[in-house]
C-alpha cells in the first residue's frame, strides 16, 4: 500500500521532539544503518527501510527520500513461516531415519533438539519469504507521520524501528494531540482537559 | 497529568465533534464556516455508526444512501448515542475529498482525494501528499473551531440549546 498510488489509509502520528541540526545528512546515515537486508540462510525474519519507489533499493540518498518538506520511505518486512504440520512431518521423518541409523529405540532430548534445528534451517532455506512493505510519510514542517496501514502489530514494529532509527518518539494521533496540531494555545489545551461530555437530550 | 490521562480525558471530544458536524451540516445546507472567511461543504455519505457509552455492545451501524436521515439514526440520537464513525465528504471550491473518520482517535481511512493535475511523476507524488495534507488541515480547522466553541461557556450554552432542539424537533 503506497504513498504514490492506491488507496489512502494510514495511521497518523506526531513526532515528539525537534529535528536535529543537519538532520538531512544525519537521517541519510540513519536510514542506511537501519536499511533492510536480505534474509540470511536459516533466518525467519528481516526488517528495515527501503526506498518507497523501489522495494529492492535500500541505498538511501537524499533525492530518493526527500520530496519538498516530506520524507518518504517504506518499511519492508520479509518473513518465512514454516507451516507447523510440514515442520512436524519432516522432524518425525528425520527422527525415524536417525533412530534406524543408530539402531536405537529412543533419542535423547539433545539429539531431538539438534534434529529440530537442522530441519528448520533446511526448510527455511527452501522456502520463499513473504514480503510486506508499507510506506511512511513524514511531514517535516508539521511533525506529522503517516504510516500506510492500520494493522496494529505492524504499527508497533514500525514505531520501534522509527524511534531506533531517528531517536525521536512517535505519539499516535488522538483527540488530545490533534489540539496541538490544530494550533490551540497551551492554556486552552489545559482547559479542554476539564470538559465533560455534553448531554444532547435533556436541558431543553 | 500524564499523556495517557490527557488522551483519555479528551477521547469523548471526537464523538461529540462528529455529532456536531452532523448538526452543522444538517442545519445549514451542508455549509460550515472555518476560522476566517473560508466555508466548506460537509456531507455525510453512506456509512454512519452511532455508539453509546459501551460502544462494543451498544452501537448502530447504518449503511444506506442518506444514513443521517434514517429513522434508526434519529432514534439512536434520542438514546443518547453519538457518532463514533462516519463516511464524510468535504467539498471546497471545485475539489472534493471523501473519507471515513473514527470518533475515538480521529483516524482516517479510505481517503479519496481530488484528481491530480500535474503530469510529472515526481511532482505527482508531492501533489498527492499536499492534497492529503489539505484534507488534514480542513479537519483540524473544523476540530479547532468545535473545541474553541466548547471552551466558550456562553457560545456553547447557546449552541447546545440549538443542538438539543435539533435532536428533538425532527425526531420525536
Amino acid at each position: 500500500m503506497g504513498a504514490f498510488t492506491g488507496s489512502i489509509t494510514y495511521k497518523q502520528y506526531f513526532v515528539d521532539g525537534d529535528l536535529p541540526d543537519g538532520f538531512r545528512d544525519q537521517f541519510e546515515t540513519a536510514l542506511r544503518e537501519n536499511a533492510f537486508r536480505e534474509l540470511d540462510h536459516g533466518e525467519e525474519r528481516s526488517l528495515g527501510w527501503v526506498t518507497s519507489e523501489d522495494l529492492l533499493d535500500a541505498d538511501f540518498a537524499l533525492p530518493k527520500f526527500l520530496f519538498g518538506h516530506f520524507m518518504v520511505m517504506a518499511l519492508r518486512e520479509d518473513c518465512i513461516k514454516i507451516p507447523p504440520t510440514t515442520l512436524k512431518v519432516h522432524i518425525q521423518q528425520e527422527e525415524t531415519l536417525t533412530r534406524q541409523r543408530l539402531k536405537r529405540e529412543r533419542l535423547s532430548k539433545f539429539e531431538r533438539d539438534e534434529i529440530r534445528e537442522a530441519v528448520q534451517k533446511r526448510l527455511l532455506g527452501k522456502m520463499l519469504p513473504t514480503i510486506r512493505a508499507y510506506d511512511v510519510v513524514w511531514n517535516l514542517e508539521t511533525r506529522a507521520v503517516w504510516f500506510w496501514t492500520h494493522n496494529r502489530a505492524l504499527a508497533e514494529t514500525f514505531e520501534d524501528l522509527f524511534e531506533r532509527t531517528f531517536g525521536l518518539r512517535l505519539v499516535p494521533y488522538n483527540t488530545y494531540c490533534a489540539l496541538q496540531f490544530a494550533g490551540l494555545p497551551e492554556r486552552d489545551m489545559e482547559r479542554a482537559l476539564e470538559l465533560e461530555p455534553a448531554d444532547l437530550i435533556t436541558g431543553s | 497529568m500524564d499523556l495517557v490521562d490527557r488522551i483519555n480525558n479528551t477521547r469523548f471530544l471526537g464523538k461529540e465533534f462528529l455529532t456536531w458536524l452532523w448538526f452543522k451540516s444538517d442545519t445549514n445546507e451542508g455549509l460550515i464556516k472555518l476560522n476566517g472567511d473560508e466555508t466548506v461543504e460537509l456531507w455525510f455519505d453512506d456509512k454512519l455508526v452511532l455508539a453509546g457509552v459501551d460502544a462494543a455492545r451498544d452501537q448502530n451501524i447504518i449503511k444506506t444512501e442518506a444514513p443521517t436521515e434514517s429513522a434508526e439514526a434519529q432514534t439512536a440520537l434520542l438514546q443518547r448515542k453519538k457518532v463514533s464513525q462516519a463516511k464524510l465528504r468535504i467539498v471546497a471550491g471545485q475539489r472534493a475529498w471523501s473519507f471515513t473518520i473514527a470518533g475515538d482517535t480521529l483516524a482516517l481511512s479510505g481517503v479519496r482525494i481530488p484528481a491530480i493535475l500535474t503530469r510529472e511523476e515526481d511532482d505527482q507524488l508531492q501533489e498527492r501528499l499536499y492534497l492529503i495534507e489539505e484534507l488534514n488541515n480542513y479537519l483540524l480547522a473544523l476540530y479547532r473551531g468545535f473545541v474553541e466553541l466548547r471552551l466558550d461557556k456562553e457560545r456553547w450554552a447557546s449552541e447546545l440549546t440549538a443542538m438539543r432542539a435539533w435532536v428533538h424537533e425532527t425526531r420525536d
